[in-house]
């Protein structure tokens, strides 16, 4: 993704898409994402790659790397937030293992994982909402 | 799905925006063919060509208004200040023409036209004679110039709002009677007179002016949404070099925020328009086109408040984007102006060469708020190094959305199941570490 990011500056350059434009398109994007988590069927775990290579797909790509999260990390790269973005990455990775290590895989336990995973998923479109606002109040 | 998702962000969110680059050269060239549209159409008594259609060749019949009279007359002052040929003339004769309409009441003086007597006239009257009286170092005009105040400070009330007109009949202000833009217009009055006699008091009204500006206009006023006022931009150019405000932060907290709110507010106008000129902006942003006068009022406010950037440093964030939203409306503005080869072929090259049309119509204010802020581009064009940095959102906010879209949560519960909770922490740290990554293979079932 970081690679994607630093790829996608470039393009956002050539494109002539200013900054807080990209923020506006990015926000709005990640925003009905994230809304459309909050009241989606939880992911399935199957079907996988096989063996290590599970690790691509599904938990890389779409798990993980989803278009909005693409997109969004596009639009961090050009606010100049490649640094912020290798955080949320290493943040991402360590809550990651250490959650799949202790995940219940059935009963109560699955329900309110979902139910913080939904959590987060708002947290993610208010804060997508605010990157929008962001972007349509700056110059 | 990825590609779903770019198209729709950078292709109708977000589509390309085409700002052309501008010089010096190129802003003058425009500002002097405007000035000559006012010069050439400039009547015996003083008016200009009001507005004029060019397809039917004739005026519309639209009343003469004199406060756009008297911005006409402050721009080509700018204009004269600038050294465009003919421009200082063109003024005066336009001044003779508001002397000659001038009424003094109760030891103020305004313009008096067609039974009406605005706030707005007194204003940029006012306005342009200072500049004039800064580019000449002539003093004739002083009296005047402290009546047409005098009269601003007459209608401006204790909150600070100013009423837009005076009746002579009632020989009162209109009560009730507010503009969108007298106010403003009054408040870079009365700020310009202010730097011009600074120990005469002015500076009270105007501080009053800026004050209900930055704080309760838009509510009192029931402005929704908030007004784009590019004269509290000049206003606030005008309020940071007041010499009792401090140099180094001279404006007080609400004319900053209001500073920031007005930035945002024209910002967000270029950002349409030129994405509008972008090369599928008219499929993505519609067809409506900004008339020469809307290019300019942009421009004028960009261009004091990235002055209002320069000088309070704690809108250093601002000055770079408010810069280049600045060259940015000037070069589309430029590439509007009808000139040379576009104008031989009408009716009437005279009435044409150096206008801004919507449709066919020009009306002389196009030319007016186009000359000003081509003119004020200049310096911005010419600044040598733009301090500053895009004014990005705080690393926090795209921290959390980063994070949270992320979702390790989501993806922990779509994580294929292993035997280990060694193992499935593995794969977890590995998808998440490797996402940059795309691969095929076998699905397993």
């Amino acid at each position: 993704m970081l690679v994607v990011a630093l790829l996608g500056d470039p393009l956002l350059d050539l494109l002539d898409v200013s900054a807080p434009a990209a923020r506006i398109a990015v926000g709005a994007v990640a925003a009905v994402a994230a809304l459309f988590r909050m009241v989606a069927r939880p992911p399935s775990p199957e079907p996988a790659l096989t063996g290590w290579r599970a690790a691509i797909i599904p938990v890389g790509i779409p798990l993980v790397a989803s278009p909005a999260a693409v997109l969004l990390a596009i639009g961090a790269a050009a606010d100049g937030a490649l640094g912020v973005l290798a955080i949320a990455l290493l943040i991402t990775i360590g809550a990651l293992a250490g959650l799949v290590a202790v995940l219940p895989n059935e009963g109560a336990g699955r329900v309110a994982v979902m139910w913080a995973a939904r959590l987060v998923s708002a947290a993610a479109a208010v804060a997508c909402v605010l990157l929008v606002i962001d972007g349509v109040l700056d110059v | 799905m990825l590609l779903v998702a770019a198209v729709l962000a950078f292709g109708v969110l977000a589509p390309p925006e085409h700002c052309p680059d501008v010089t010096t050269a190129d802003l003058e060239a425009s500002a002097t063919a405007a000035v000559d549209w006012f010069t050439r159409n400039q009547n015996d008594d003083g008016t200009w060509l009001y507005e004029y259609d060019a397809v039917k060749d004739h005026e519309t019949g639209s009343p003469y208004n004199v406060v756009r009279h008297a911005g006409a007359v402050m721009g080509l002052y700018q204009a004269a200040t600038a050294g465009i040929p003919g421009a200082l003339e063109s003024a005066d004769r336009g001044v003779e023409w508001a002397r000659a309409h001038l009424v003094e009441r109760d030891g103020w003086v305004a313009v008096s036209f067609d039974d009406r007597t605005a706030v707005g006239t007194a204003a940029l009257l006012t306005a342009g004679l200072v500049e004039r009286r800064l580019l000449t170092g002539e003093t004739d005009s002083d009296d005047l110039i402290r009546g047409l105040a005098r009269f601003m400070v007459a209608q401006t009330e204790p909150s600070g709002a100013v009423l837009a007109e005076y009746d002579d009949a009632t020989g009162q202000p209109v009560a009730g009677n507010y503009s969108k833009y007298f106010t403003g217009e009054a408040y870079w009055a009365l700020g310009r007179v202010h730097r011009l006699f600074p120990d005469e008091g002015w500076g009270e009204a105007a501080d009053r002016i800026g004050d209900y500006l930055a704080t309760s206009r838009d509510e009192v006023e029931d402005h929704w949404p908030p007004v784009p006022d590019h004269w509290t931009a000049y206003g606030l150019a005008e309020t940071v070099a007041f010499p009792e405000r401090d140099p180094a932060r001279p404006l007080t907290e609400d004319e900053l925020g209001n500073a920031e709110r007005q930035a945002a507010l024209f910002g967000s106008q270029v950002r349409w328009v030129s994405q509008q000129a972008g090369p599928w902006g008219v499929a993505v942003r519609g067809t409506f086109s900004p008339r020469g006068g809307g290019y300019g009022v942009v421009g004028e406010a960009l261009t004091g408040l990235w002055l209002v950037a320069e000088a309070d440093g704690r809108l250093a964030g601002d000055r770079k984007p408010i810069a280049e939203r600045a060259r940015c409306i000037a070069a589309l503005a430029i590439d509007e102006q009808r000139v040379g080869s576009e104008a031989d072929a009408a009716l009437r090259p005279d009435r044409v060469d150096g206008a801004w049309f919507v449709g066919d119509v020009t009306r002389m204010d196009d030319q007016q708020h186009a000359i000003s802020a081509l003119l004020r581009t200049i310096a911005i064009v010419e600044a040598e190094s733009i301090i500053g940095e895009d004014d990005a959102p705080s690393g926090w906010l795209w921290l959390l959305a980063l994070v949270a879209t992320l979702n390790a949560l989501y993806a922990a519960v779509g994580t294929p199941r292993r035997e280990s909770g060694r193992e499935r922490a593995a794969l977890g740290a590995l998808g998440a570490g490797r996402v940059r990554h795309r691969a095929g293979g076998r699905v397993a079932r």
